[in-house]
Order: structure tokens, then sequence, then C-alpha cells
């Protein structure tokens, strides 16, 4: 399926920012206030039938993203339109119908299924929070979504300890599709699971996505898996997206130099694949109060005055590929 | 590299005594490591390759396991040894990384003190023998064990400091003096996983056995560990065995492979041959799980999963998933053969 013009979701400069806890001595001897910049000033959208890819690495802010979209956590500042209405400042009881069009897939299988709930009652739980209380409606559905991922219905019935990893995220995935919503934010599906598994759940999200019609937010710092499953991606650096592109050009003409250095460090099976040179940190990275320009610059191999003095806005280099360096697209690491 | 044998199992299988009985979780394994090579480990999560890396230095407890075969290690036999003769063979002989540095390292204990402890102990049970004694814990008032350990551990950096800094500048932690005061929780995953690294090498082992050491960590910081433990392995003459089920990292590190499936190794051969040919459908698969290119490509990953411990299908035990089974595969079960250019694999097609 095609994606198409209209657009499911779009954010705009969403921020958020997270207050540091300090001693009551600190805060009396410093007057500036520590905030975790998790996301700032960051716009996206996604259209129909689409996939955005968030790649980043721990601590860019990628999981914040898609948790302040569906208003997981709140955001400190800036506007979600989901499907054509503002959900920014909707009240929870507003939210809940629109929460059926949108779902998220966790990480870790383990710890977001309720150990002591039936996979029946896990799965319907999007149908119950909507409202729905007929049990034939229930069990149609939940029979409908957990043949979808492969599984079969008199599994219903078992404890989530009986299931497999990759099993345990296929329940997850029915969940999210019960309620056939429009839109699910994928947040690092894959990674906890074996290179086989992955590739079973990547072909079953992308058939699920052509049925269903379903945008995709994949949360991922696996560029290989971004690749594949995405339309476009966004590359996220300390709560800032710094390149935002179709997957075929970021990944084939990476512009930020912090692209070039994930697509470098990526490992595929092959006789000529190398070790890169990537260069050490001392410090790690912190997204508490960053600096007032690039903030990639402290590890970026060719920063300049301007990229310590200035930060640098994301502009459009080439017709639909933007970049946030000032010297986008003229140097690079590869 | 030269060709000197330092590890080699001969017909090892392990077993777990369970409710059930007994279940072989690795069988009939012929390993064989040589002096400055890396040999890789592959296979799928539940496959035996974390019990193998585990049982070669006995860590696995004594009274749950069950071990046929042998583990020669400098002209000894592992299997055969006491438990407080292994130990004499633990951290200069074969040390052991883990996947998760942050679950592997004390969180009450510096880094530092505890370089400092891996340094010089030899025995675990001597060594509490030594700081736990009945007239040592009346004086501190019923306190706990705990805080004779970490009393130790501190005189034992203090004693040791040098030695703990120029470890962590092997690693390549620039602030070695500030870093070896620090806890786990105050570093990163990487840095961590660097402590690990440095315990692991402070007594020159001959063998390090490392287990996903960079699964749990992020891109960029793989390629730095990875590069690191490449260095080392030549600085040092070391051998490794790296257990992993990313075909990427083999690619780019093993000099070796050997693929493992239900408990058993079905394909063993130098890097290249594994990745450019790969001969086991098990392996094939692997390979065709990584996801390559864009949208448009098809993945064809290997369907169904590992089958549990104990519950191995006869015949050739990967038969349910793979592509090109036949009736052969349902009944006899392929041993480890040798095929062309010093490779071995399991598989009737290549009989």
């Amino acid at each position: 399926m095609n994606v198409s013009d209209r657009v499911i979701l779009a954010v705009n400069n969403l921020v958020k920012h997270y207050p540091v806890r300090t001693s009551f001595v600190s805060k009396l001897k410093r007057h500036t206030k520590l905030v975790v910049h998790a996301l700032d000033n960051v716009s996206v959208s996604i259209a129909e039938n689409e996939t955005l890819g968030v790649i980043g690495e721990s601590g860019s802010g990628k999981t914040t993203l898609g948790l302040a979209t569906l208003r997981l956590v709140e955001p400190t500042s800036g506007k979600i339109v989901f499907n054509g209405l503002d959900i920014t400042s909707m009240s929870y009881t507003d939210l809940r119908s629109v929460r059926k069009h949108m779902q998220i897939v966790f990480q870790d299988p383990v710890s977001s299924l309720d150990p002591r709930k039936r996979v029946f009652d896990i799965v319907v739980e999007p149908l119950r929070a909507a409202g729905i209380k007929d049990h034939g409606v229930l069990v149609d559905n939940a029979t409908e979504a957990i043949r979808a991922v492969g599984l079969s219905e008199s599994q219903l019935r078992l404890l989530p300890y009986q299931f497999s990893g990759g099993q345990k995220q296929r329940i997850s995935i029915a969940r999210a599709i019960v309620a056939k919503p429009k839109f699910i934010v994928l947040d690092e599906p894959t990674s906890s699971l074996d290179a086989s598994v992955q590739a079973q759940l990547l072909t079953l999200l992308q058939k699920l996505q052509r049925e269903f019609g379903l945008s995709y937010m994949l949360i991922t710092h696996n560029f290989s898996v971004a690749k594949y499953m995405s339309d476009r991606v966004a590359v996220m650096y300390l709560g800032k997206i710094v390149e935002l592109g179709s997957a075929e050009r970021v990944a084939g003409n990476p512009l930020h130099p912090y692209t070039q250095l994930l697509l470098s460090s990526v490992l595929e099976p092959g006789v000529s694949t190398r070790l890169p040179d990537v260069p050490l940190q001392e410090k790690p990275v912190s997204n508490i109060n960053p600096p007032h320009g690039c903030r990639f610059s402290a590890r970026c191999p060719f920063a300049k005055d301007v990229c310590v003095r200035e930060e640098p806005a994301l502009i459009e280099v080439e017709p639909n590929h933007y970049a946030a360096c000032h010297f986008a697209g003229s140097v690079s690491m590869m | 590299m030269n060709n000197e044998v330092v590890l080699e199992t001969q017909g090892l299988s392990v077993g777990y005594k369970t409710r059930k009985g007994l279940l072989w979780a690795v069988e009939d394994v012929n390993l064989v490591v040589r002096r400055g090579e890396v040999h890789a480990l592959v296979g799928e999560s539940g496959c035996g390759k974390s019990t193998l890396g585990l049982s070669l230095s006995r860590l696995l407890p004594d009274f749950q396991v069950v071990y046929r075969g042998k583990i020669m290690f400098k002209g000894v036999d592992l299997v055969r040894l006491k438990e407080s003769e292994v130990q004499r063979y633990r951290g200069n002989g074969i040390a052991t990384i883990f996947q998760e540095p942050i679950t592997s390292l004390n969180p009450v204990m510096r880094v530092g003190e505890q370089i400092a402890e891996s340094l010089t102990i030899r025995s675990i049970k001597t060594y509490w023998d030594k700081v736990y004694t009945p007239e040592a814990n009346k004086h501190l008032f019923g306190f706990s064990q705990g805080a004779l350990l970490l009393g130790r551990a501190r005189s034992l950096y203090i004693k040791h400091r040098e030695e703990v800094h120029t470890l962590l500048s092997k690693v390549g932690i620039q602030d070695p003096l500030r870093v070896a005061n620090m806890y786990p929780h105050e570093l990163s995953g990487g840095m961590n996983q660097r402590v690990m690294i440095a315990m692991a090498i402070a007594q020159r082992p001959t063998l390090l056995v490392a287990d996903e050491p960079t699964t749990a960590l992020d891109v960029t910081t793989q390629a730095q560990i990875l590069r690191l433990l490449g260095s080392l392995i030549r600085e040092y003459g070391m051998s490794v065995l790296l257990i992993t089920h990313d075909l990427g990292v083999v690619s780019a590190v093993a000099n070796r492979v050997s693929v493992m499936y239900a408990g058993r190794i079905v394909e063993e051969a130098d890097r290249k041959s594994v990745i450019e040919n790969p001969l086991h459908p098990y392996t094939r698969g692997l390979i065709a799980s990584f996801p390559k290119g864009t949208k448009k490509e098809v993945l064809n990953p290997i369907p169904g999963t590992v089958p549990p411990l104990g519950r191995y299908p006869p015949g050739c035990r990967f038969h349910p998933r793979c592509s090109q089974v036949f009736e052969k595969c349902r009944v006899v079960e392929p041993r480890l053969t040798e095929a062309t250019g010093g490779r071995r694999v399991a598989c009737h097609l290549y009989n």
C-alpha cells in the first residue's frame, strides 16, 4: 500500500524538560535550575500508511518523543495534532476515545505484560478501556488479533510466562492492533530478541501495516532495522532531530556527521565488514543544560568555532532531506 | 597467530539436573581455540552457547550440573578437577565477561576496589575465610560481613593503586584516578563494560570468554569495545571465545566461527567461509535474518523457534524449521563431519 498525503499525526515544536532533583543546599548555592532537555523543539509528521523511523543512541530522547506523542508523558510545550484533532490539552476523559486509535508496543515484552492476567485479558484491555463490555465482541476481536499475529486462539487462555520472548512480543502487538488503531508507536520492539525472531516480527509488522493501513513510529537504535522498515527516518541527538529524510537518502547520502557515525557503526554480516574508528568521548553525553552551540560539537571531528557558538537549524539541504549542521553535506566521515 | 591449541573440549556434554530429570544443554561438543584467535560461538538464545561458555571454567553450580567428556586446558582436564583446584585456572587461565556489565559489578563498591580485588584474589573461599574471622566480627558489634569486605577491598585498592590505574588506562579510560573512585551507577554502559574488561585482564588470562559483551550497548559503543578487545588480544596474545548472536559482530572481529543449534555444533569454519558461503541451512537462515536494504526488499526469516531443552525432535534437530528438509533428516541425526576446505558441517545435504 502506498503512503498517502493525508497526515495522521503532526507534532509541532514539542518540548519535554525534566527538572533534576537537587539537594536543598545546592538549591541555596545555585541559582540556575538543572533541567534535562529530553526533547527540544521537535517537529515531525507522519502520513497514513507511513513508517517514520526514529534513530538515536540511548539518551537521545527518542523514547520520550514516542511517549509524548501519545501523551503518556505530558509535553512541556508544543502541539500534537492527531487525525486533525489537537490533543495537546485535551482532558483525559476526552482522550479516551482518541487513544483507541493510537497504541504502543514497548521494548521489553516481559515487563509490559501483566504476569497475572490471561492473554485474553491482556489483549482486550484497549477495548475495555474504550468502554466495550460485550463479551462476544471482545472474544471476536481478541481471536482476530491473536490470529493476525500468528498465534492460535487456544493460547488466549494461557499466562504470559508460558510464552517465549518473541511470542510475548506478538501478544504485545496483538494488544496494540485489537482496537483497530490508525497509529502505533513501536518502541524498540525487537531489540531484546534474537536476529531470527527479530526478522519474523519485522515481516509481521509490515504485513499488519498493509492489512490494516497502519502508520508506525518505529523507535530504534539499529540503523539496519530502521532502514528496512521505514519510509522516512529521523535521526535524534540529545533531544533534537539532526537529520530527517527518506530512508534511502539518509542511508545513502547521510548529511550530518552524527548520522555518518551511526551508519559507519552498523556491522552487517559480510566479508568486508570492518570495525569503524569511533572517537571516544571522555565524558558521557548529558542533556542536562546542554551547550548553546551544536549539541554534537563536543564529539564532532569537524567542529569549528561557529559550531560551538551557534546552534544550526534544521534546513532543507536537498529536496525533502533536512539536516541540522553548519557544514551539512560538505563533511564526510565515511 | 600460531597453531598452539589453548583450549580443547573433547566430546563435552553439559547436563542440568532438573525436576524432569537430567537435561543435556550441550552435547558432544569438540571445540578448539588456538592462541591469539577470536573464536565466535553463534546461535539463538536457548542453543546452549552460554552454558558452554560458563562450563569452560566450571562457573555453573556443581550440584546442578553433570559433565561428560573433557575440557583440556594447559594439559589438564578441568572436568576431573576438584572445585578448589579449578579455582587456580580461573582469572589467570580463563576469565569471563558477561552481557550486562551493570549487573555483574558490585553496586556498593567503587570500581577501583573491584579491580583491586580481581588483581589479588585467587580464591573467593580463602579470601572470605581471611576476612571473616569470628574475632573480626566481634569487634564490629554485629555489623555485617559486608562492612568487612568493603573495608578489605578499600585497603586492597590503596595497596595496588598504581596497577589499578594502569589497567584502567589500558582499557581506554582517560582519567583513571577519577573513574577508580566512582560507583558503577555513575558510569555509562560502555564505561562499565571497560571496567569489566579491566577486571578480566587483571591476571592476564590465556583465554577470555566474552558472553555477549556488546549486546546491551549502543552501536557506537559496541564498535569501541570491540576495537579495545582487538588491541588487547594483540598486546597480550590472548585468545577470545566470543559468544554472540550477531553475525555482523562475527564478520567484523572473528577468526573462526562455530554455529550452535539446540546444544550441538552444526557448523564450524573460518570467518570468510561462514559468511560468504554458509553450508548449514541454519547458518544461512541466520545470515538471511539480518535486515538489509530498504522497505522494498523481502526478508526470509527462519520460521519457528529453538525447541526447549529436553524436547528436541528426532533426527536432525533443525529439521522442523529447515527449508531443505528431506526424509532422512526426520530419522537420522547428522554428525559433524569434515567438508571441503577444513570446515565441518552437520547436515545430510553434504554427505
